[in-house]
């Protein structure tokens, strides 16, 4: 059987005398090219198949091994261990920690030690340069690039989801390790179609929050073969830290408009979801958008959202903790853009959102390592992945009840410094719906014993 | 176990058929009325027109009003020239938090000291690239309320085919472009001839990716969207789009009339492959005929790339990409069954490993056709002599 890579699957053509691609389980009839067509990712399972069948097969389908020259710092314990259990679950799997801990590094060494040709999927434009550069650090040989304007491939290559989407169809058979950065997007974010269309048997997701359910996360990479939280490294390879939930008070003005919104906006959500039978937010959008009365609903809660996001008692506060940790590196996150846009301009910081382009999110960054600017405001550019080091304090004026969300926040301040503590406040206005929110998010936190209580 | 003998695209759709709603002549007015308000709104940021637009009560839905505001910024775009101003002034002026008011303007005095402007125009400038706080302009004047319908319908056509895994398109006039840019955008596209063989009936031409012989899956949606402007071409079709939209699984059509703007295909910045050959073989003096008429074959369509004339004789040169032994073995029968001699011309980095068979060979009616194979390029020599060479023609 002769086996080819095409446009992210394999073409099986019959030999005379081989196994009829029919049997082949998955296998598809192709009318274009009068072929069989099984998915690139069944590659491993059909070459083992076949081989036990003892049928011979022309396997056009090699991914590259890679030079060595790596220069690796030494792992910690938790990356040696972490990097151990995915290699004995037959290097596929994901491994779970903080952010700030070095899940980077864990990579790093995967690929170093398997030796062959790998893509790193991350989701953002930033995570690619930060990916880059840190491959560039450590590997003498040019790396791939694909997203944000470059379209490079090398033998080990960093792509952004979007890109390897396009991408992967054409390129999918070169890698026999695939890398997948906040892997808890697989199945959303990241399509679960990019891990189908790629050949490499070798898998390895980071996050630091896995799904309680992995579903397709489980089905493309694998497993969770390594997980710890924060309060597993708090002290150690995390610096220890403390949360303080700051409330805040509306003004009359605002609470009787607040107080109005709401009544609005529930009255409808009510009725429609009693009609409904208990629909999903999506549904209830959907619905809502038919009727006069439910857009001005819909109006009715952003308004109220946008209220929530930066009130007076918001505006006072973050002044007030600003002035307090004054010259300290500090994170400001909000709900949406639109309140990172007001606080910038409000107080002059710098806003690093999807809007501010590549060079001058480099420049802002390095000007913030330096110490040059003292505060960034974001709303989730932030939030994931981004390389921000040595950041104290962390602002959070507002966001969602995701705890998963706050865990990454949080992560942001978490990088270890001799002598620091991290300090996170977390700005929530009394008798709305933000003080659910944050029930919600520490009981998120609790039940994935992420956070070891300490709520000031 | 088999998951699929047929591609999910030929397999009959179960899912009820509704039209696709689109913008039409009768959206005009109220599209009239917005573009009034954006001509009072220009020079001020695009959150002051967005709430001007709330406050006017256009009666449309705020999805129609985003959708003709969408095609409005595609119009008009600019961004470049803003952003690289504003980056310039943020560089400037944003910096450690400024905390109390007299902060704050020194920081803007002393930015727009150094760049003689007033302070005024610093703070205008500072997030001229932003979405909501660029300025509105309308730099070719004001647009025709249709021309923002046309624009507003590609869009809404290609978000639809975002979701989609398949598409099947019915065309009754060229449908060589489309056939040649979903090959290109590397879509799986199966055309045969509908109805009637005589030329009266549409060319059915099925959509779809390779993973999408597997399960249904969104990821081709881009790469489908590629084929809506060109049916701005096109005085009739059926656009039937297969997917999994709210409210379940449905097939959404969409049929003359509706206004689609003319939109230049974005250009190669590299001659094709074809073109490169059609030079070389220009310059050994050999005629060509660029994209000849595509030929019917009984239920199928053949699409040749170019037709060459050598010495008095013409053949036809068709570039195939990815291909199997029986696909080819197909395509050369195909071609002999209309009667038309055919080089295929097969990139050897994709194909099946040659045969015997990839010589000069001759099919019913003593019609010749021959694989010539290429890698990057497709050398004009070689074909020439494989023209000469072929059995039935005679080059002297």
């Amino acid at each position: 059987m002769r086996i080819r890579f095409d446009r992210g699957t394999l073409v099986l053509e019959a030999d005379a005398g081989g196994e009829d691609p029919a049997q082949i389980p998955g296998a598809a009839w192709d009318d274009e090219v009068r072929a069989w067509r099984v998915p690139a990712e069944a590659h491993r399972e059909l070459a083992v198949r076949l081989a036990d069948s003892a049928v011979r097969i022309s396997d056009a389908v090699v991914p590259r091994r890679i030079d060595g020259g790596w220069q690796l710092p030494a792992l910690r314990w938790y990356q040696e261990a972490a990097l151990a259990s995915w290699h004995a679950a037959g290097s596929r799997g994901v491994v779970a920690l903080p952010t700030g801990s070095g899940k980077t590094l864990v990579a790093l060494a995967a690929i170093a030690r398997l030796g062959v040709a790998a893509l790193v999927l991350v989701p953002t434009r930033v995570l690619l340069d930060q990916w880059a550069r840190a491959l560039a650090a450590c590997w003498p040989y040019p790396i791939g690039r694909l997203g944000d304007g470059d379209h490079r491939v090398a033998p080990i290559t960093v792509a952004t989801y979007a890109s390897a989407t396009m991408w992967a169809p054409r390129i999918g058979d070169q890698f026999g390790l695939v890398v997948i950065d906040e892997a808890h997007h697989v199945g959303a974010w990241c399509p679960a179609e990019v891990l189908e269309m790629l050949v490499a048997p070798a898998r390895l997701g980071l996050t630091a929050t896995p799904p309680p359910e992995l579903g397709v996360l489980g089905r493309r990479v694998g497993p969770v073969v390594y997980a710890l939280g924060i309060d597993d490294l708090a002290g150690d390879a995390l610096a220890p830290y403390v949360l303080h939930t700051v409330p805040i008070e509306l003004t009359r003005d605002e609470r009787l408009r607040y107080r109005e919104l709401r009544g609005r906006f529930s009255a409808v959500y009510s009725e429609l979801i009693r009609a409904l039978g208990g629909a999903t937010w999506y549904e209830f959008v959907r619905a809502a958008s038919r009727t006069v009365e439910g857009r001005r609903a819909l109006e009715a809660w952003r308004a109220y959202r946008a209220l929530l996001g930066y009130p007076a008692g918001k505006r006072a506060a973050l002044r007030e903790l600003l002035a307090r940790h004054a010259g300290q590196r500090t994170l400001v996150f909000t709900a949406d853009n639109a309140t990172a846009y007001t606080i910038a301009r409000e107080l002059l910081v710098m806003p690093v959102t999807h809007e501010i382009g590549k060079l001058e999110r480099a420049a802002v960054l390095e000007r913030f390592r330096t110490g040059e600017i003292s505060a960034l405001v974001s709303s989730q550019v932030l939030d994931e992945g981004l390389d921000v080091p040595d950041a104290d304090v962390a602002i959070i004026v507002g966001g969602s009840a995701s705890a998963r969300r706050q865990v990454q926040r949080i992560g942001r301040v978490l990088r270890p410094r001799d002598g620091k503590r991290a300090v996170i406040y977390e700005l929530a206005v009394g008798e709305t719906t933000e003080v659910e929110y944050v029930r919600r998010r520490r009981a998120g936190l609790a039940d994935a014993q992420l956070v070891a209580g300490g709520f000031a | 176990m088999i998951a699929a003998l047929q591609p999910a695209a030929s397999r009959p759709p179960t899912a009820p058929i509704t039209s696709l709603r689109l913008f039409g002549p009768e959206d005009e007015p109220w599209i009239d009325e917005l573009l009034d308000l954006v001509e009072q709104s220009l020079g001020e940021p695009w959150r002051v027109l967005l709430e001007r637009i709330e406050d006017a009560a256009l009666r449309r839905s705020p999805t129609q009003v985003a959708a003709i505001l969408g095609a409005l910024r595609r119009v008009t775009g600019g961004r470049d020239e803003r952003a690289r101003v504003a980056r310039k002034l943020r560089g400037k002026v944003l910096g450690h938090p400024a905390l109390d008011r007299d902060a704050r303007d020194a920081r803007i005095a002393c930015a727009a000291a150094e760049l003689g402007l007033e302070p005024a125009d610093v703070e205008g400038l500072l997030w001229a690239d932003l979405a909501r706080e660029r300025p509105v302009v309308l730099p070719r004047g004001r647009p025709a309320a249709r021309t923002l319908v046309g624009f507003a319908n590609v869009d809404r056509i290609q978000r639809c085919m975002r979701r989609a895994s398949s598409i099947e398109l019915r065309v009754w006039s060229e449908s060589t472009a489309l056939v040649r840019t979903g090959a290109r955008c590397g879509l799986i596209v199966v055309v045969s001839r509908a109805g009637s063989h005589d030329g009266d009936g549409p060319t059915l031409l099925q959509v779809t990716g390779p993973l999408a012989l597997f399960h249904a899956t969104t990821v081709y949606g881009r790469a489908l969207g590629a084929l809506v402007p060109l049916l701005a071409d096109h005085a009739r079709f059926t656009l039937d789009i297969h997917g999994d939209f709210p409210g379940g699984p449905r097939t959404l059509r969409v049929e003359p009339p509706v206004l689609l703007p003319p939109v230049p295909l974005p250009r190669s910045k590299s001659p094709s492959l074809i073109e490169r050959l059609a030079r070389d073989l220009e310059r050994a003096g050999c005629g060509v005929e660029r994209e000849p008429p595509p030929i019917a074959c009984g239920a199928h369509v053949l699409y040749p790339d170019a037709a060459v004339v050598h010495r008095g004789v013409r053949m036809l040169v068709e570039v195939i990409g990815f291909s199997t032994h029986a696909y080819l073995a197909e395509k050369r029968a195909r071609y002999a069954a209309v009667g038309q001699p055919v080089v295929l011309c097969v990139d050897s980095t994709r194909a099946a490993p040659s045969s015997a068979s990839d010589g000069g060979a001759k099919g019913k009616n003593e019609v010749t056709s021959a694989v010539l194979r290429f890698c990057r390029r497709i050398d004009a020599a070689a074909l020439m002599t494989m023209i000469e060479g072929l059995p039935g023609q005679d080059c002297s």
